[in-house]
């Protein structure tokens, strides 16, 4: 690896074992890979099946399928271009993909390798699988099962339910669990170690790790981001710039946010006075001219408003909930953010104020 | 003297176009300090995603940041319109990219449906090369290791205007694109919203948020330029200035060029002159008044002429739905204001997963009347109160 490469790309696993936390998945596949190693009988991991690993993003499952291969064949650039043909998202992978180009590498026999360690089949690796169409799909089943003595496939998906059931069942399913706060803390004060860091604060530990969900790769990215926006000045790491680096509103405008909201309506002043009547908008513009995500804000909003909020109840609670939902829906159709936020902070109002009149 | 001439004909806009980091320290000067110590950090740079308003100066500062990155040379552009034949079946695609020898623009949401086409076969093809000096500097020894030129970056820059206006599946083919070539190419992602760009796109990004400039800023920067521009300051009124940055929003763009239109106009300036304001805007207002006072049938064939007015402008829907509810929420009392909101924000919805911009507008047109009405002869009388 060349000095220059992204801390997610430089520090992503290169063997089985160096996955972090996916032990049950890493177990079997060890298993696996020597149940036959010994046998003299059959070639080495010939016992593995076709394999489905499905998870949320960045828990490590396109690393997973590089480590196994790289298990099965070795380093060697020249057996990896004649045994693994690796398909993203970013490749054209429609039916007549499907048809020609996997099932011409599928079907191509495999010439033994002189070394005992490699395995006697080839690999395709169809990376973000629940993005290829149905139709591609269901193009592959025959294709999987009738060559699968020279050729087994990884599909690699988010959502194990947009894989079509007959491809799904042929495969051995491997689900990848989100990482736990600890373990992720322990990935990042590894890659701190080795970028020389010094000791990170526990607070920014905290904080990117909230902020990534269980997802290994927005956290090691969001460290690097702090690093690069530090420039080494150790001080400068701090929970604030980690809220900046992922994308986050910081407390303080969302708090505004949130005044915005609770601004008091009182149902009887018929008031014309232009000041009140420009209130949203004077706290709401300025918050969008900053250029916050509204997506960011909304989610925030759900964890303040839904989650923490002591002064509302449960049905003003879902009532919110509802209409985060529902704005959310619009922005991610593509709707206007300032009209959605506007319309979300009159709503919030208008409960909010529902329950002092009673 | 002689640069000035040789901008001749230029809008202020691009004449007074701020070129490099060193520039930029009136408006968000931590921004512009962040920004260069990424530049420093050199090989180290991840992927990066600018993101802001209109008008705040995103790509302003992705020119500047690669210029300081890789020196004059990013300024020796070409524009090129190149033909693709990508896909199979093959399709043709065009694109406009801006090139030099260290990086390329383009705007891959231009070619419409087929961006993913752009993404899968253009993007990968420039990302899976390295750029020609470097190859040439590949066997260099590290002797003069100090060189301007062997501190430049190994890897070339893609920067991809409007992320955000790209299909998920454009998006989806970006994902491991990024990771891939990550070692030959960086990507430098511009979009005004992040809400649009997909997860885990974001998360391969550092992000770099790019506020809209404060009032205070604004007026800074029009200052300068009228200076640059050899208007005395007597002629600029602070207060003039003041008022175009508010009215513009803060959207420098807008400010310089009002300011230029307000220039030809009427100078020297005033405190009292009006900022001159882009005739859609007054269009939108009257529809605002029409609504208003009248909600009847032929009202609403008012209406309708001044939207069709507006379209064949090539207003987009949303910016008039934008403007036509402000004017709205001035004219009405505060009590219609939530029902107002919510309604162009359903409409607004409607227009971006619909079609056909006329029909949302008059939907908005007609339910805003309705809610008057729905008022009764209170709600009506409100308005004509504040009216």
């Amino acid at each position: 690896m060349e000095a220059g490469t992204p801390w997610v790309e430089k520090y992503r696993p290169r063997r089985l074992a160096e996955i972090a936390q996916q032990e049950d998945v890493v177990r079997t596949l060890t298993v696996l890979l020597s149940a036959h190693s010994t046998d003299s009988g059959q070639g080495y991991a010939s016992s593995l099946p076709h394999l489905l690993f499905y998870g949320p993003p960045g828990t490590g499952k396109t690393s997973t399928a590089l480590a196994l291969c790289r298990e099965l064949f070795g380093e060697q650039p020249q057996l990896w271009r004649t045994r693994v043909l690796e398909l993203n998202a970013s490749d054209e992978r429609g039916i007549q993909v499907v048809r020609e180009k996997i099932k011409r590498f599928a079907k191509a026999s495999v010439e033994q390798a002189g070394a005992a360690r490699v395995a006697a089949f080839k690999v395709v690796i169809l990376d973000e699988a629940d993005n290829v169409t149905a139709d591609a799909q269901t193009a592959l089943r025959r294709t999987i099962e009738k060559y699968s003595r020279t050729t087994r496939f990884i599909l690699i998906g988010n959502y194990v339910s947009r894989i079509i059931p007959p491809l799904a069942s042929r495969c051995a399913k491997f689900r990848f669990r989100p990482l736990s706060a600890d373990g992720m803390k322990g990935q990042l004060r590894r890659v701190a170690e080795r970028e020389r860091l010094g000791d990170l604060d526990e607070a920014v530990l905290d904080v990117l790790v909230r902020v990534s969900g269980g997802d290994l790769r927005r956290a090691v990215m969001a460290l690097q981001s702090c690093q690069c926006s530090a420039a080494g000045d150790a001080e400068a790491v701090t929970p604030a710039a980690a809220m900046e680096a992922a994308c986050l509103v910081p407390p303080p405008v969302l708090q505004q946010f949130l005044d915005a909201c609770w601004a008091p309506v009182s149902p009887t002043a018929a008031t014309t006075d232009q000041a009140t009547r420009d209130d949203d908008q004077q706290t709401l513009f300025p918050l969008l001219l900053q250029g916050y995500p509204a997506d960011a804000l909304l989610q925030q909003t759900f964890e303040a408003l839904v989650l923490g909020s002591a002064a509302l109840d449960d049905g003003q609670r879902a009532a919110i909930a509802i209409h985060l939902a529902e704005t959310d829906k619009c922005l991610a159709d593509g709707a206007d953010e300032t009209l959605q936020l506007l319309a979300f902070t009159q709503c919030v109002q208008q409960i909010a104020a529902a329950e002092s009149a009673p | 003297m002689e640069i000035e001439e040789r901008h001749d004909g230029l809008l202020w806009v691009d004449k007074h176009r701020p070129v490099g980091l060193s520039q930029l320290r009136q408006v968000h000067p931590e921004l512009t300090q962040r920004l260069e110590r990424l530049a420093r950090a050199g090989g180290d740079l991840p992927h990066l995603l600018f993101y802001g308003p209109p008008g705040g100066g995103k790509r302003t500062r992705v020119r500047a940041l690669l210029r300081e990155m890789y020196g004059v040379g990013v300024e020796h552009t070409k524009v090129e319109h190149r033909v693709f034949k990508v896909g199979e079946p093959a399709k043709t695609v065009e694109v406009t990219t801006v090139s030099s020898a260290y990086h390329i623009e383009m705007n891959p949401s231009d070619a419409g449906w087929n961006d993913r086409l752009v993404v899968q076969a253009v993007i990968k093809e420039i990302a899976a090369s390295r750029p020609l000096e470097v190859v040439a500097r590949w066997g260099a020894t590290s002797a003069d290791a100090d060189t301007p030129s062997s501190r430049r970056p190994r890897f070339k820059v893609v920067v991809l205007h409007e992320v955000d206006q790209l299909t998920r599946d454009a998006q989806q083919a970006l994902r491991r694109t990024m990771e891939k070539y990550s070692g030959t190419c960086r990507l430098v992602l511009v979009a005004d919203s992040p809400t649009r760009v997909i997860d885990p796109l974001r998360s391969r990004c550092f992000p770099v948020r790019v506020p809209a400039p404060t009032v205070d800023e604004v007026v800074h920067v029009l200052r300068s330029v009228t200076r640059q521009e050899h208007l005395r300051d007597q002629d600029v009124p602070e207060a003039f200035l003041r008022k175009v940055a508010v009215e513009s929003e803060r959207n420098l763009r807008r400010a310089l060029l009002s300011l230029e239109a307000s220039h030809l106009s009427a100078f020297p300036f005033r405190e009292s002159h009006a900022v001159s304001r882009p005739d859609w805007q007054v269009v939108c207002e009257d529809v605002a008044t029409l609504i208003a006072r009248e909600q009847t049938p032929q009202a609403l064939l008012k209406v309708r002429a001044k939207y069709y007015e507006l379209l064949t402008h090539c207003i987009p829907g949303d910016v008039i739905f934008k403007y036509v509810l402000w004017a709205l929420l001035r004219r009405s009392p505060r009590r219609l204001a939530p029902p107002l909101c919510a309604w162009a924000a359903f409409y607004q919805h409607r227009l971006c997963t619909g079609s056909k911009a006329i029909l949302h507008l008059e939907a908005f047109a007609a339910k805003a009347m309705a809610t008057i009405r729905a008022h009764g002869a209170e709600g009506i009388a409100m308005v004509e109160d504040v009216l």
